[in-house]
């Protein structure tokens, strides 16, 4: 009897330990890379190193915070890259030939975004068909009309641009509080609102929503046109700065935002997530490898290694956490 | 310029329209498109010329081919030439394939071509298309010249000869000819022109971007790149060596790590121009892009001859760039493929390439504005 009681004890002492491992593994991990790198590298940890990495992170973060709520309703948006892709070429387009102002070109790439986000919100919620088949159809469409617009040549913006690029705050890029600011919202969105909470309901158990009367459909449109939007601004960002739009922009950045933001505590079964912090900590964690390796001088190939590690842990955490689940 | 731009809008709609009937397939791919020409005779062309050194030397080099097959005389409107892309993602690449169409329609071969996208199983499949439509030759920019032997073997099945553009296969397969750059000695002789320049006792603190890791130019240009700077250990030190991809944004964070792991960086090598703007972008954001002989300037070397580098080096900030001729190449690859469709001999054409300094840019190449 004692032996069967020591036996459940351990048992449930393992299952804690496994879920506390699921909740603030990435946190240990995160604090080990930050530990080795520093080791390595001491100015990996100065303000200056902390505040470029929060940098280079933005760009994808503000992917990575429309991601999440698309993630939420358990959906997916492979599209993300070739949206970015697009809404830049259009924001350049509204710059250089038309001679628009910055936050014009902006409003542009975001109505572009917009656009492509609402067309996968359509195809998903009314038309039923599987998010990650519509969405590598949009990936496809808007990387096609995008080197149809530049024929397939180098976009180079005008420099004032670079404004922008070389804005900054109390020694802080703009792009930083760009991001966070859109983080901000995002989580207050997600949090503190009834659409948030509805968003979370149809991640969870779409047909319990609608019986609950939830607008499922409509909720699941709203993020994929919120995470369009978002990718549109990305897009943008990141083409301001570059100073220029290749054929080649943002392709395989997919991958990058839908990782960081399993990492950041989304599912890709959807339901769970939060912005705060964790699309700032998964964007972070990735670029801090990169801003870590390159400072340690490491080979070329490590780079694509650590890249395939990252993306496989953060599945198989997740696959993990969602085994032990009842829905 | 509002037709151009009515035409593309009425081309996106048209596309939005198939994508939204498409979509239900999951519809995307390549990009394709063919055009024919309209004479109906021309000049059948000899072996690939003899390497060049100078724009003017290579020029010459394909009127001779060009002669030498007006002799023959052959009638070749009814040649058609595959040309397999990887992907149009620098100026050298469209400088490529605008030569080829127009060397094309000059020599009066019908020409059907299609982009991979830089996927390596959907540039074979698009060569099996070639295969399949009965091409007399097939010129292939290989995305992956490992990956492409496969496919390179079913054409070698068919007997259809390949020529390769730009970047050679790999083993176990027949070209035709490869038209390639000779990379390693390239950024050889650029590094060497830094030395010829540097005052003794410099330091070079060295950041060195490289392309993609599967890209046998990008390795060659890599290894003549540390193979040079190894040799003067007391001038060159490697600080950092950063993948790029080929991207502008992995290249542009490159820069911004390393300068923050070290602000003492003062040489960059770019592997391609497709790099640049990124490369400026950083050092401007960084308030170190300044000109050659003032404080605080950065080296900057690069490779492949785009109009804004060599635009860069007149205006001072870039050292040198190490230009291969990819319109000499590009007329030498049609040149290979109509040869090779006559059941001609013909050669490997390394292009030995030349480079422009801020020393010699008004001067030897002061007509020269790259492309």
């Amino acid at each position: 009897m004692e032996k069967v009681t020591a036996r459940a004890g351990k048992t449930a002492d393992g299952k804690r330990a496994k879920e506390l491992f699921m909740d603030y593994g990435i946190y240990v991990i995160l604090i080990a890379m930050i530990v080795f790198f520093t080791v390595q590298k001491p100015n990996f940890l100065t303000i200056g190193n902390i505040l470029l990495i929060l940098r280079t992170s933005s760009v994808l973060g503000i992917a990575c915070v429309g991601m999440f709520f698309v993630l939420i309703v358990a959906g997916i948006d492979i599209s993300v890259s070739m949206n970015m892709y697009i809404s830049a070429v259009v924001g350049g387009t509204f710059l250089n030939n038309l001679g628009m102002p910055l936050p014009v070109c902006f409003v542009a790439s975001c109505l572009c975004g917009l656009v492509i986000g609402s067309i996968n919100g359509f195809f998903v919620t009314k038309v039923k068909i599987v998010p990650f088949i519509v969405t590598l159809a949009t990936y496809s469409v808007a990387r096609g009309m995008a080197l149809f617009l530049t024929n397939q040549q180098m976009m180079f913006l005008d420099n004032k641009v670079m404004t922008l690029a070389s804005a900054k705050f109390l020694g802080i890029s703009a792009f930083v509080f760009i991001f966070l600011g859109v983080v901000v919202i995002a989580h207050i969105v997600l949090t503190c609102t009834q659409f948030g909470r509805q968003l979370y309901a149809c991640g969870n158990n779409l047909q319990g929503a609608n019986k609950m009367g939830i607008n499922g459909p409509r909720t699941v449109f709203f993020a994929y046109m919120i995470c369009g939007a978002l990718c549109g601004i990305a897009g943008m960002l990141s083409a301001c700065n570059l100073g220029v739009i290749n054929p080649n922009f943002s392709q395989g950045d997919e991958f990058v935002v839908i990782s960081s933001s399993v990492i950041g505590g989304a599912s890709l079964f959807g339901g769970k997530g939060r912005v705060f912090p964790g699309a700032i900590i998964g964007i972070v964690m990735v670029q801090a490898i990169i801003n870590g390796l390159t400072m340690i001088g490491a080979s070329a190939y490590v780079y694509t290694i650590f890249r395939g590690v990252i993306i496989f842990l953060a599945v198989m955490v997740d696959s993990i956490k969602f085994s032990g689940e009842i829905r | 310029m509002k037709k151009e731009m009515l035409r593309k809008a009425f081309g996106i709609a048209m596309a939005g329209v198939m994508a939204i009937s498409m979509v239900g397939c999951g519809g995307g791919g390549s990009s394709s498109a063919a055009s024919e020409t309209k004479s109906s005779a021309a000049p059948e062309a000899s072996a690939p010329a003899e390497p060049s050194s100078a724009p003017s030397e290579a020029a010459s080099a394909v009127e001779s081919a060009v002669s030498a097959a007006s002799e023959a005389g052959t009638e070749k409107s009814d040649i058609t030439i595959g040309v397999s892309w990887c992907a149009i993602e620098s100026q050298m690449w469209a400088e490529y394939q605008n030569t080829i169409k127009a060397e094309c329609e000059s020599l009066g071969v019908k020409y059907t071509e299609s982009v991979a996208e830089n996927d390596v199983q959907k540039q074979n499949q698009q060569i099996e298309d070639f295969i399949s439509q009965g091409v007399d030759a097939i010129i292939i920019a290989p995305a992956d010249g490992e990956a492409v032997v496969s496919a390179i073997q079913e054409c070698n099945t068919a007997n259809i000869p390949v020529i390769m553009a730009n970047r050679a296969a790999g083993e176990g397969c027949e070209v035709y000819a490869t038209i390639s750059s000779d990379n390693k000695a390239m950024v050889k002789r650029e590094i060497e022109y830094i030395v010829s320049i540097t005052p003794e006792g410099t330091k070079y603190r060295c950041l060195e971007l490289v392309g993609s890791l599967t890209d046998v130019n990008a390795i060659a240009r890599q290894e003549g790149f540390e193979e040079t700077i190894a040799e003067y250990p007391d001038m060159f030190e490697l600080v950092s060596t950063v993948p790029t991809e080929w991207k502008g944004d992995q290249a542009l964070a490159g820069v911004q790590n390393t300068f923050s792991a070290d602000d003492t960086v003062n040489f960059i090598f770019s592997p391609s121009d497709a790099l640049l703007p990124s490369i400026i972008s950083g050092l401007q954001q960084l308030d170190k892009y300044a000109k050659v002989g003032e404080e605080g300037h950065v080296t900057l070397v690069t490779f492949v001859g785009a109009a804004d580098a060599v635009s860069a080096i007149r205006e001072g900030y870039v050292d040198v760039v190490s230009v291969q001729d990819a319109t000499n190449q590009a007329k030498l690859c049609v040149q290979a493929a109509v040869d090779a469709a006559g059941g001609k001999e013909a050669q490997d054409y390394t292009d030995a390439g030349f480079e422009v300094s801020t020393q010699n840019v008004e001067t030897d190449y002061a007509d020269f504005t790259g492309y």
